[in-house]
């Protein structure tokens, strides 16, 4: 049940928005004012009587282009010396008279603009209610770059930018199957977003693209701007925790399509977007498949112990501390009533205390520029901490249990887990310190059942760990190697089991 | 809606509507750990002294309260401060002064096994010919506390098996299985071999106390305490110094001992309980050279161990037969042997088990150690004579 009302299932803006008949002059009503939007009247191939206008919005598109591609062909008498009329001429041009790959004849005016601000330009022929537009984009974009927040050691270096065409031919780098299919819509009725379905036929279970298909479908938004536009739009429940697997790296979502999973990729997103989403997918990196099978099950047996101790360590030392002291090892215990003696807040308030300055120093180390963040990284994490300890404020063991909580998170390989797991850590250390290691176990209890009763597209958020169907569970935390690799994963229902001989 | 609302409700319940959690909840800092624990009797009257850690060097706390009961003595050690919380989760030795084991042992340690403030793996002692407060007061006057001996003492008395050190938990389980059972006696003692300003008082290991039916029957001395240890197979290591034949000693480390059990059934049920210690070790030291490629000196060596073992032995089953206490567990070794025999054997039997005539075989087997200043044509010629 949500916990926010719903006001109505509508959207303020119609589904056809722009009724009339293409015309300059409609055209110049609904996008006229805009100081970027340039239109020009030109004569196909100079003849007075074959008047039409040109239109496209600068800086969306190549102005060399257009002059080069649209205007110049247009205008040239020799190629429309047999044309006399607006309708031959108009399929002339449509048909190769003018150079350009892709013409699209355009009859609704929603179309027209549409194309307008997808980087085309185009020329409307009033008297036929109709236009031409042209793929004329600017060939302004980010370079390919190295991925920032998933960096590689042993893969490619290649990452997402936000260029949609750039992202599908990176893919199609990877993965030169003539099955895959990028199935393209648009999101957002003011954005106009292009969205890309990714699969491949043969291999990714049916029902997962008829779902995505329909959750994109259902998107009624006014623009995609943000990842999390999209995610909880595609997500199957409001959950903290990431239902959908977010990547930069191409190779990532190389990787997630052949293992039959379905993709999507976004105009003006840097990311991947994968689903199905399952826990263990969240703790594993591309570099497993590049290192010893064994060295990689270690690694991510380590994941599983260092996400562990993210979460429990602050609440099993509160609770510890504050309820079951005979748990702790004697010497352990004097050295920390030592360290405490001076210290004037309580065992809860310094732990929860620290791991509140410990999130403010990662927020603010984040947002500031790279250099800057160093600094207040520095003088918050160093300066501020051992000056705070020997002012004897806080304790020393607890800087090194918040400090070993806030590490071992940043081993969990995906930050939208890890942040998950940050709210998790607070919610347990409450949790100690209202019931000692009895609240902890509850917590750990609803913890449990929360990501039990997680489901993303029909697919257990738990697999192969538990959930129906599930099988070979010690998958998830050891990699076998590659040669006894060769089924899919089996919950995800792939329409082809063998992935190698 | 209804899901998160059942939590927070279940939260509620859980902590903070009844108060309880808070309640339970204390600053670590307010605590002074007891790490030693000492009770005494004296007219009707438990007195119980605690002695807190001093792991840093620091003094030690040293606390006694006294009452009807252990429990209620230890309740009234809280008044004593405002400001700290005596907290006993820790305590690792529990003395129990002579007094107190003659009158009722069991007593003492009802409240260590019934209570959740004390673990049940406390290490138990009995204060020979004393109290517990004088042994844990004198042993914590400077420097090194009371509980600092006791665990040092703990370690070496295992490692050299002169005694076994029994915890809380297990001399309960070995009164109410079997009545009766040994426990590790000490005292206090003066040190004349410290430093200037360190304390000289000190806890040592007087042999063992032997409990019969909750209270203290007699003692068994430190020689026959070792027998204990290695007739209960809690044998690790010992040393012994032996006269060579001339007149000088040599030291020979056993390393290994080992006891088995049977009996000789007749007709009438039991006839004979055999005992067979086995033990072997090293000689590790010689004052004066000897010939140790001989294998006669090898022999002598063997049979004065196993007199020696032999003594040891006879006098734990005199004391045991004594004090009419099975504190080596006879019945439960030889039913482990005979499983279905002895129960059958017993049934039939007129006489008690302890009674039945027992024979002591000891066998002790010592080896050579390796001599580095002999040239290799030597050790060679020594080698073929061997």
């Amino acid at each position: 049940m949500s916990i926010f009302k719903k006001r109505g299932n509508y959207h303020p803006l119609p589904e056809t928005r722009f009724p009339e008949a293409v015309s300059i002059e409609y055209i110049k009503r609904i996008l006229g004012r805009s100081s970027d939007f340039t239109v020009k009247s030109i004569y196909i191939g100079g003849k007075p009587q074959l008047q039409v206008s040109l239109c496209y919005i600068d800086g969306v598109v190549s102005s060399e282009s257009v002059a080069r591609d649209v205007l110049r062909p247009a205008t040239q008498p020799e190629r429309f010396a047999d044309t006399d009329d607006l309708r031959s001429a108009a399929e002339l041009i449509h048909h190769g008279g003018v150079f350009n790959f892709n013409v699209q004849l355009r009859r609704r005016t929603d179309d027209v603009v549409g194309d307008l601000l997808g980087g085309f330009c185009a020329l409307v022929f009033d008297e036929l209610g109709a236009a031409l537009t042209f793929e004329t984009r600017t060939g302004d974009k980010r370079s390919v770059e190295q991925p920032t927040m998933e960096r590689s050691v042993k893969g490619a270096r290649d990452a997402f930018n936000e260029t949609y065409r750039v992202n599908t031919s990176l893919l199609r780098r990877k993965l030169r199957d003539p099955a895959l299919r990028i199935e393209e819509s648009s999101v957002g009725r003011r954005s106009q977003s292009r969205v890309g379905m990714v699969y491949v036929e043969g291999l990714t279970n049916p029902e997962f693209t008829a779902e995505l298909r329909k959750r994109v479908e259902d998107m009624d938004i006014d623009a995609v701007l943000s990842t999390g536009n999209i995610e909880e739009y595609i997500s199957d429940r409001r959950s903290i925790f990431p239902q959908t697997i977010m990547t930069e790296r191409p190779d990532k979502f190389a990787m997630g399509i052949m293992e039959g999973r379905v993709g999507l990729l976004v105009d003006g997103l840097p990311m991947g977007f994968l689903m199905p989403a399952n826990l263990p997918d969240f703790l594993r990196v591309p570099e497993d498949n590049s290192m010893h099978w064994l060295m990689a099950s270690v690694l991510t047996l380590l994941r599983y112990g260092a996400l562990l101790i993210s979460v429990y360590l602050p609440a099993v030392y509160v609770a510890v501390t504050m309820y079951q002291p005979q748990m702790m090892p004697v010497k352990l215990l004097m050295s920390i009533i030592e360290s405490r003696q001076t210290v004037p807040f309580s065992t809860a308030a310094e732990v929860l205390g620290m791991l509140v300055v410990f999130e403010l120093l990662q927020e603010a180390s984040l947002r500031l520029p790279q250099s800057v963040g160093n600094t207040v990284s520095i003088i918050g994490g160093l300066v501020v901490g051992q000056s705070a300890v020997e002012a004897k404020v806080i304790s020393p063991v607890v800087v090194i249990i918040v400090a070993l909580a806030g590490i071992t998170g940043f081993t969990v390989p995906n930050q939208d887990m890890a942040s998950a797991l940050r709210l998790c850590r607070l919610a347990a250390a409450l949790l100690a310190l209202v019931s000692g290691l009895y609240g902890v176990l509850f917590g750990s209890v609803l913890l449990l059942w929360r990501l039990c009763s997680l489901e993303c597209f029909g697919v257990a958020y738990m697999q192969p760990l538990a959930g129906e169907g599930g099988s070979r569970p010690w998958r998830a935390l050891v990699k076998p190697p590659i040669k006894d690799t060769k089924e899919r994963k089996p919950f995800l229902k792939p329409m082809d089991m063998r992935n190698q001989k | 809606m209804k899901r998160i609302l059942l939590c927070a409700l279940l939260c509620l319940v859980l902590g903070g509507c009844s108060g309880k959690g808070y309640e339970d909840m204390r600053e670590i800092e307010s605590f002074e750990i007891i790490r030693t624990l000492g009770v005494d009797y004296e007219n009707g009257m438990y007195t119980v002294t605690a002695a807190s850690g001093s792991e840093s060097g620091g003094d030690v706390t040293v606390l006694t309260a006294r009452s009807v009961t252990v429990a209620r003595a230890m309740q009234k050690m809280q008044n004593y401060s405002t400001k700290k919380y005596i907290f006993f989760g820790h305590t690792a030795n529990y003395l129990v002064g002579e007094a107190a084991a003659e009158h009722d042992l069991s007593a003492c340690l009802e409240y260590v096994e019934r209570g959740f403030d004390m673990r049940l793996d406390t290490n138990l002692f009995i204060v020979r010919g004393g109290t517990a407060e004088a042994a844990i007061a004198g042993a914590s006057e400077k420097g090194e506390g009371v509980t600092e001996h006791l665990l040092a003492l703990e370690k070496d008395v295992q490692i050299l098996s002169e005694n076994r050190i029994v915890d809380c938990g297990e001399a309960a389980e070995e009164l109410a299985a079997d009545g009766c059972t040994v426990i590790t006696a000490v005292s206090l003692w003066e040190n004349e071999n410290v430093p200037v300003g360190e304390n000289k008082k000190g806890v040592q290991v007087v042999g063992s106390a032997v409990i019969k039916d909750g209270r203290l029957a007699g003692y068994a001395d430190v020689d026959t305490a070792r027998g204990i240890t290695l007739l209960t197979d809690r044998f690790v290591s010992d040393a012994a110094e032996l006269p060579d034949g001339n007149g000088s000693y040599m030291a020979v480390e056993l390393t290994d001992g080992r006891t088995e059990y049977s009996a000789r059934f007749g007709d009438g049920g039991i006839e004979k309980i055999l005992i067979r210690a086995k033990l072997r070790g090293s000689i590790s030291e010689m004052e004066s050279p000897v010939d140790i490629y001989d294998e006669r000196v090898l022999t002598e060596v063997e049979r004065v161990l196993a007199k020696r073992e032999l003594e040891r032995i006879v006098n734990v089953i005199e004391l045991s037969r004594r004090l009419d206490a099975d504190f080596l567990e006879l019945e439960r070794e030889l039913e482990m042997k005979h499983p279905l025999r002895l129960p059958a054997a017993l049934k039939s039997d007129a006489l008690p088990l302890a009674e039945h005539e027992i024979e002591v075989a000891v066998e002790v087997e010592v080896k050579r150690s390796y001599e580095l200043g002999i040239s290799p044509a030597e050790r060679r010629t020594r080698g073929e004579r061997e």
